[in-house]
């Protein structure tokens, strides 16, 4: 890489220390008389409205990472990669109908993690802890990747790069952007995030639409670069002697294409810090509200997509498909807005990492350090808890990045996606009914990972020969020899079949199902609604029994 | 954690019934049209007609979002007007 370009560093650390600012000044918006419980730290007071959910739940999902590799995808020919499109159609009429159920018997429980619900639905404490367990080990990888994302813009700002720059010289400035990151998160709680979100949101949506308005124009129009991109897919495919690259998915991947769409869209309010920003708002019609309104997220994502494309056209040429979409603005944009670019991608990372961290740290706290260690645990040592494993969770992620292979992460995160929506007949099947049996759904989900984990390491990359495991997030379903699809869901129908079956014959057999704590009436409760028995918070305190 | 629990909220409503069959069906039908349709890959997966020089593939999905944002906003409609009769 060339020399640091000044001026955009100037531009992204005037944008870094205005939301560090921001982050410690959170702390006191909307504030309660004390930070000190799980609900005010973890969940922002559970009392957003629709605007600033709209920006906080946004921000949580549409990460650095999703930024980044998105557009690299297309950028090196993959087009499956749009598949994060259809993606992000399909998951918000899906929450639409069940997230509501999940926030208003969240609400009426005082429930925190998914796995509260789990705990207090089935009465098991196993099933409970395999659902934070999963949601724990999903997220730490995913918060790595963030890290990555910020890497990458500091590279193409000259910053940190260079293969002979030592440990520390290579990795400071990212180091002090996470222990900033880190301090914040530890004083403001969910809050910081929710405010930071505000100005991420805003240089994203601007950077955006500015480059998908110029850089077409600058290159002829949309049919030139359609026409620069088809021509390097073909170059590539001359080169290979097989059909490696496409501008469109080939007819064998139409199954590819719509299975990972949808199995995604199932996987994201699995995630922990989906269903923290959900929990953390005022009624349940700010949910349904920002199921209609967050669509404008995934245009802006297809938008962002199609400059994997641009950056063809503009002869961006590297080696790493990552780099792709910041060497485009750094080569087609002055330099002040490059760097109001590259901090709309490093901040595009802190907001997630923010909270995905409190939403690993609320899970630890709650289902494994409050049932298991210290069932007596009061609000404020909940709280305490919390606030150091979200220091830990990051030191993790950290140590991710900087000692363990790259690789690494990708695979985990592939790993995650996989591992997560196995939780999805505990928790979604679970708002409907109770005919599961909590030990059926345990086995299930055991199925699950353990199938999900081994077709994942069986996959070698379709286009790098060198890797042999952990290649594709795709795989060929049993007797089927032609479509590939995306495991995550391969796996599920497992799941699915083990808990069904196994279920017959733990109720025949009588074995106990475990006491539930909620009733009908929970899940359609909203904000000031009466309480369905008087004597109900003696009940609602999921004990660790 | 019932000690430093925030105050209960006023409590004024009951809790409410649920959808009738009829709502419900009218909602499925409404949010079917986004789940189901950018999932049905062969329908789009062709090069024209082009749009402004963009393949089809890639406009048709742009304007699948504003179509499922409006059928989404129909049934939050559908729902609060729904609860609002109800309560």
């Amino acid at each position: 890489m060339n020399g640091i370009d000044g001026v955009a560093l100037g531009v992204f650390l005037f944008f870094f220390l205005l939301v560090t600012v921001l982050g410690f000044v959170a702390a006191r918006w909307h504030s309660a008389h004390t930070l000190d419980n799980l609900d005010e730290w973890g969940l922002g007071g559970r009392g957003f409205g629709t605007f600033v959910a709209w920006f906080l739940i946004g921000g949580d999902l549409y990460t650095a990472y999703t930024f980044i590799a998105v557009p690299a995808a297309l950028y090196a020919g993959n087009a499956i990669g749009f598949f994060a499109v259809p993606y992000t159609i399909v998951v918000y009429p899906i929450i639409f109908i069940f997230l509501p159920r999940l926030w208003s018997v969240s609400h009426r429980h005082r429930y925190v993690t998914p796995a509260d619900f789990v705990q207090g639905r089935y009465g098991s404490r196993g099933l409970s802890l395999a659902v934070a367990l999963t949601g724990i080990l999903a997220t730490l990888p995913y918060i790595a990747l963030q890290l990555v994302g910020i890497q990458v813009v500091l590279e193409v700002m000259g910053l940190g790069g260079g293969e002979d720059a030592s440990l520390i010289e290579r990795d400071l400035p990212l180091l002090l952007a996470f222990a900033i990151l880190a301090a914040y998160t530890y004083t403001s709680g969910l809050r910081a995030p929710a405010l930071i979100a505000f100005v991420k949101d805003a240089l994203i949506y601007v950077v955006i639409l500015v480059a998908v308005i110029y850089l077409p124009i600058h290159f002829g129009g949309w049919g030139e670069i359609f026409s620069a991109a088809g021509d390097k897919v073909e170059a590539a495919n001359e080169a290979a002697g097989r059909p490696v690259a496409g501008l469109m998915p080939s007819e064998l991947a139409h199954w590819a294409y719509a299975s990972l769409a949808l199995g995604s869209a199932l996987a994201l309010f699995m995630y922990p810090h989906s269903i923290t920003a959900v929990l953390s708002t005022g009624n349940r019609n700010v949910i349904r509200r920002n199921a209609a309104l967050l669509p404008a997220y995934s245009f802006l994502l297809g938008l962002l997509a199609l400059l994997g494309y641009v950056a063809i056209a503009a002869n961006v040429d590297v080696d790493n498909a990552q780099l792709a979409i910041p060497q485009l603005f750094e080569n087609e944009f002055p330099s002040w807005f490059a760097g109001v670019a590259f901090a709309a991608i490093g901040i595009g990372a802190l907001v997630p990492a923010a909270i995905m961290s409190i939403a690993a740290a609320n899970l630890w706290t709650r289902n494994i350090y409050k049932a298991f260690l210290k069932p007596d645990a009061t609000p404020r040592q909940e709280a305490q808890q919390a606030k150091l494993m979200s220091l830990v969770v990051k030191l993790g992620a950290v140590f991710f990045v900087l000692v363990l292979p790259g690789e690494l992460a990708i695979n985990l995160q592939l790993l995650g996606g996989i591992w997560i929506l196995q939780t999805l007949p505990a928790i979604v099947i679970g708002l409907y009914t109770r005919w599961l049996h909590r030990w059926a759904l345990l086995a299930g989900w055991a199925a699950g990972m353990a199938y999900g984990t081994w077709l994942a390491y069986q996959q070698p990359s379709p286009t790098n020969p060198d890797i042999t495991h952990f290649g594709s997030s795709l795989a060929l379903p049993p007797f089927v020899d032609d479509y590939k699809l995306y495991i995550a869901l391969i796996a599920l129908v497992l799941n699915l079949l083990v808990a069904g079956v196994l279920t017959v014959g733990l109720r025949a057999g009588g074995v106990d199902p475990g006491v539930d704590q909620t009733r009908p009436e929970d899940y359609r409760a909203d904000a000031g609604d009466v309480g369905v028995e008087e004597d109900l918070d003696a009940a609602e305190v999921p004990t660790s029994g | 954690m019932s000690t430093a629990k925030p105050a209960p909220p006023p409590r004024r409503r009951r809790p409410r019934p649920p959808l009738p069959t009829t709502t419900k069906i009218l909602l499925a039908a409404l949010l079917a049209v986004p789940i189901v349709v950018p999932l049905v890959v062969p329908l789009y997966d062709r090069e024209s007609p082009e749009l402004g020089g963009v393949p089809f593939f890639f406009w048709f999905q742009f304007a699948l979002i504003p179509v499922a944002a409006i059928m989404t906003s129909a049934a939050y409609l559908v729902v609060t007007r729904h609860e609002k009769k109800s309560r």
